[in-house]
């Protein structure tokens, strides 16, 4: 009984990390269709955000705070997240929209440059990039309008950016001779969110014990899961959503600005990511890398659920959780310790964390030649042309 | 053939250091022809590219590792985790005409086999692309994991090794090697045409453009895919061993995500659907790459990353697809070099005018009958 | 004489709603039938499960005896059974010709490798694009083509496919007159040799093709028999031509 609580606990924790994770996909690539491999990397942005959160509330004038800095640091890595997707939304996947396999290359080029970007910003590197923006932006107000009609004005286009670019480069290493700007924020190691004291300890309830933090992640997941629930089946934007995901065309006769609703529906996907990041600073530090460990799992709890059903990711990443305890940990063998010989090796074998995700993996790619559509497959007459 | 112009000449005159570079780049081309034949051709943006390379890798790995041995010798890391006796698998490997073989058709079967029980299911799109990608961490994790079978993470060096009782690290041997890469890439290169020139490559871009169409004319895709598939694993099979043996190590690193996506970047900037596009980006990027890496190592992602941005958003058919389509005489018109519109130097090879000047030479009285 | 193609209670349902239901309809070898019906009525489902491409959720579908319910649609289509489109299909990044050497070629990627396109295979290309009068375009990529062009092309590449049953959905949607007119005859002319399905919303195009008229409403048929008798059946005056007087009155 305790093993079976002990296994159901560790489950639901490791699946809640994945749910949160997959929560924010489940929106922006069940819904909207679209594939953000930068998904990861906003995951990362908002676990910076913990960390900088904790760093201002630390000490200050607002110390007296600082307990319950993690609970703020859930709208602030929300909200910044959210905003790096609405930009990303804007600049890049606007442009994209119905070539799944083109946005994935670019959000993947997204996501380099958000990892390098935290491993090397720096004040001087903000002043620079913000230079060769402005530049960038202004060069067609400062210089006659007459050069922006001509037959070579695309190349003007591209060589003010150059420009700009080349100006914020030189700025930027310029002031770098600068200690104190040269400082980068960051920089490549990892960090560190320490939880406040009230997470640290933990729980026994009938012989297992229960890290507070990993119960505060599942309470969170929860949160996030009937927040969004509500905000798509109730809330007048959630049903905008819901009626431009299923018909496009239709839905914008009906008034609807449909691209208000695809930056929404993008900007909330985005800020979920921010709020698995939150999460995630709970269980370990945190590095430039923390996107690429849980995008590919993500991706494959949501594909696993089938696409645009929430309650297909929730039951997927819980299940995926509980398989992966159970091979990780060995607690077959526990549970049958009489197994025969060969089935048993085979067990050890892939009784280890990377073990087990590759039969975790195994076992979805099996899964799917049976279930091609997910747990949950979406019926009807969606068969595509 | 301009490659095989300057592959005569650059022996001579590069450092070895910088014609080992080449030599690499251009093993890269060849896995990079593989990608472009199923993205480019096919439609199929896999993922999971890594996984064949590396196995085309470790098979001359492993049979490196085997070739310079006393008899009832074991390569050195297998006392370090006290294996004393050579693992089954490795047996076949001892044999240089086994690996030969196998370097090639394992990646091809572990292919031919992921992508039959993927295509048979109709998967594709960006799910085909999550799938292989998902199958590059099975593939990497087992690799990585496996410190008594295959030396985990820290792979297998090739460099010290013995090929010919020549040290495969050698200046000579690495001259040998490129000579060899430039052969195979030339190889490759041919069988992708042969294989996208005729009515074969016609299904391909068939089935990449209207995929039911194809099955309601009785072509059953499936087969296609799959077949295209398995090559491009032994192409990238070829390339991960020559690869190898050119670099001096291999290691699950090869598996790594980003290392395959790179891969299509390649054939992205070189311009998808044309093969000589193909082997130019791989040589060009990673060249690019070298380079930046040399001087300013924390600029290179960032490159890359608007590498991505770029072509996708504005360089869609890559560097060669540009160059066909007239991009640099529209460069000129903008600059105001060249007159635009009736003397456009394409005109006269504009299809659609060509056919409205046959079908107007047609109906004339006397013309074509 | 037996049928070539029959429908026994064809019954398909998309989550409860019934896009055919209880269809039944038999089909001669070398018939020429036109299938109308108001929109919704099944009519593309209907063609859908015949190809394949939707398994029926009960009921059979016999062609030349033999049950197609559960073989792909490829294996299908080697049956002998092609179709047209709703809106044309074609390859659009291939020319003209090589589109329809796809369709005249044998299907297996071996043959297509190794294998070299016959004579006679060359001759069957070049005889359609005359018949389809695209032969000055016949290196000119599909895509390129005008929309009428295209229709013309997917019909000269089910032709290719030599089928015994040719399904052809709307082939006249966007077409002139004089196209409309020029398809008319082409179909009628290849009645007898092979067997023919038509659907098509245009009724002059169906009355101009002078042959055996079925109605569908929500998923089954509501009549068979000539364009006539068909026009003057309450039932479809009723479910698709509406009780304006005005229709009916013209001849």
């Amino acid at each position: 009984m305790t093993l079976f609580l002990d296994t159901l606990f560790n489950g639901l924790a490791i699946g809640s990390v994945l749910m949160l994770a997959a929560l924010g996909l489940a929106v922006v690539f069940g819904l909207m269709g679209v594939i953000n491999m930068a998904h990861g990397e906003l995951m990362m942005v908002g676990a910076y955000t913990t960390y900088v959160v904790q760093n201002l509330l630390k000490d200050g004038p607002l110390e007296a705070l600082f307990p319950v800095y993690i609970l703020l640091a859930i709208p602030c890595a929300f909200l910044v997240s959210g905003l790096a997707g609405l930009l990303l939304e804007k600049t890049v996947i606007r442009r994209l929209y119905g070539r799944p396999l083109e946005t994935l290359l670019a959000t993947w080029g997204v996501s380099l440059i958000l990892q390098q970007f935290v491993r090397s910003v720096s004040s001087a590197f903000i002043i620079g990039l913000l230079l060769a923006v402005a530049v960038g932006l202004l060069a067609p107000r400062f210089t006659p309008a007459v050069w922006w009609r001509q037959t070579w004005t695309p190349l003007l286009r591209a060589g003010s950016w150059v420009v700009a670019v080349a100006a914020g480069v030189i700025v930027g290493s310029g002031l770098g001779a600068v200690r104190a700007l040269h400082q980068p924020w960051f920089s490549a190691r990892n960090i560190d969110v320490t939880a406040p004291q009230w997470l640290r300890g933990s729980i026994d309830l009938a012989g297992v014990t229960m890290p507070s933090a990993r119960l505060f992640i599942l309470a969170l997941t929860a949160l996030a899961l009937v927040a969004v629930n509500w905000f798509l089946q109730k809330s007048a934007w959630g049903i905008r959503i819901r009626a431009v995901t299923q018909n496009r065309s239709m839905s914008s006769c009906l008034g609807i600005p449909t691209e208000t609703v695809d930056a929404l529906t993008f900007f909330v996907g985005s800020g979920l990511a921010g709020i698995a990041g939150v999460a995630v600073t709970l269980l370990g530090s945190v590095g430039p890398n923390l996107g690429g460990n849980y995008i590919v799992l993500a991706f494959m709890v949501v594909v696993l659920g089938g696409l645009g059903k929430l309650w297909g990711t929730v039951v997927a990443a819980f299940l995926l959780g509980i398989v992966d305890y159970v091979i990780g940990s060995g607690s077959l063998l526990l549970i049958w310790p009489t197994m025969p010989a060969a089935l048993n090796s085979t067990i050890t074998f892939f009784a280890t964390t990377s073990m087990a995700k590759v039969l975790v993996f195994i076992l979805i790619m099996v899964f799917l030649q049976f279930r091609p559509a997910g747990l949950f497959p979406q019926k009807g007459r969606m068969v595509e042309a | 053939m301009l490659i095989v112009a300057a592959s005569l000449i650059l022996p001579a005159v590069l450092p070895p250091f910088r014609l080992n570079l080449l030599g690499r780049f251009l093993s890269l081309g060849i896995v990079a022809l593989g990608v472009d034949l199923i993205w480019g051709y096919t439609g199929l943006l896999s993922l999971g590219q890594g996984i064949f390379f590396a196995l085309g890798g470790y098979a001359i790995g492993m049979h490196l590792s085997l070739n310079s041995l006393e008899p009832g010798q074991l390569p050195e890391f297998f006392g370090l985790y006290g294996v004393k006796e050579l693992p089954a698998f490795w047996q076949p490997f001892a044999s240089p005409v086994f690996t030969l073989i196998a370097l090639w058709t394992i990646p091809a079967l572990v292919a031919g086999l992921l992508g039959y029980l993927v295509f048979r299911n109709r998967i594709k799109g960006v799910y085909f692309s999550i799938l292989t990608q998902a199958a590059l961490l099975v593939f990497f994790n087992f690799f990585n994991g496996q410190q008594r079978l295959i030396n985990g993470t820290n792979g297998l060096k090739t460099d010290t090794a013995r090929l010919f009782g020549e040290l495969v690290g050698s200046d000579a041997m690495q001259r040998n090697l490129f000579w060899l890469t430039v052969l195979l890439v030339v190889a490759a290169w041919l069988l992708c045409r042969w294989l996208t020139r005729g009515r074969f490559g016609d299904a391909l871009v068939a089935i990449r453009d209207d995929e039911p169409r194809m099955r309601f004319t009785g072509y059953n895709p499936t087969a296609y895919k799959t077949l295209v598939f398995t090559v491009a694993g032994a192409l990238a099979g070829i390339s991960g061993a020559l690869y190898t043996v050119q670099s001096g190590i291999v290691s699950p690193q090869y598996m790594a995500v980003p290392f395959s996506i790179e891969m299509v970047i390649w054939v992205a900037v070189g311009g998808r659907g044309t093969l000589i596009g193909a082997v130019l980006g791989a040589v060009l990027i990673n060249y690019a790459k070298s380079l930046i890496s040399e001087q300013l190592p924390e600029t290179w992602l960032f490159v890359q990353g608007a590498l991505f941005l770029l072509v996708v958003t504005g360089l869609p058919d890559g560097l060669v697809g540009w160059w066909r389509q007239g991009g640099l005489q529209q460069l000129l018109a903008m600059l105001g070099r060249a007159p635009r519109a009736s003397t456009y130097p394409g005109l006269d090879l504009d299809p659609a005018v060509q056919a409205e000047k046959s079908s107007f030479l047609s109906q004339r009285p006397g013309g074509e009958p | 004489m037996t049928a070539l193609l029959e429908l026994r209670g064809v019954t398909v349902s998309f989550d409860g709603f019934r896009a055919l239901n209880d269809l039944n309809l038999s089909l001669q070898p070398g018939e020429l039938r036109a299938v109308i019906g108001p929109n919704g009525a099944g009519k593309t489902t209907f063609l859908d499960v015949i190809t394949g491409k939707v398994r029926p959720t009960a009921g059979e579908v016999i062609f030349r005896g033999r049950s197609l319910v559960g073989i792909s649609e490829h294996r299908i289509a080697r049956l002998g059974i092609g179709r047209k489109f709703q809106t044309p299909r074609v390859y659009e990044n291939l020319s003209v010709r090589r589109n329809l050497e796809l369709a005249v070629s044998r299907r297996s990627p071996f043959a297509l490798l190794f294998g070299r396109l016959d004579g006679s295979a060359q001759d069957r290309v070049q005889h359609l694009l005359r018949v389809v009068g695209l032969d000055p375009q016949a290196q000119q990529l599909a895509g390129g083509l005008a929309h009428g062009q295209k229709q013309w092309l997917e019909i000269a590449m089910l032709l290719a496919q030599d089928p015994d049953l040719l399904l052809v959905d709307e082939p006249v949607a966007g077409l002139s007159d004089e196209e409309t007119d020029r398809t008319g005859q082409l179909l009628r002319s290849l009645a007898g040799d092979h067997t023919v399905i038509v659907i098509e919303h245009d009724m002059d195009f169906i009355r101009n093709l002078d042959s055996p008229v079925t109605v569908l409403h929500e998923g089954h048929v509501l009549c068979e028999g000539s364009m006539d008798s068909v026009q003057k059946d309450p039932r479809v005056i009723e479910v698709y031509l509406g009780v304006d007087d005005d229709h009916q009155s013209q001849p």
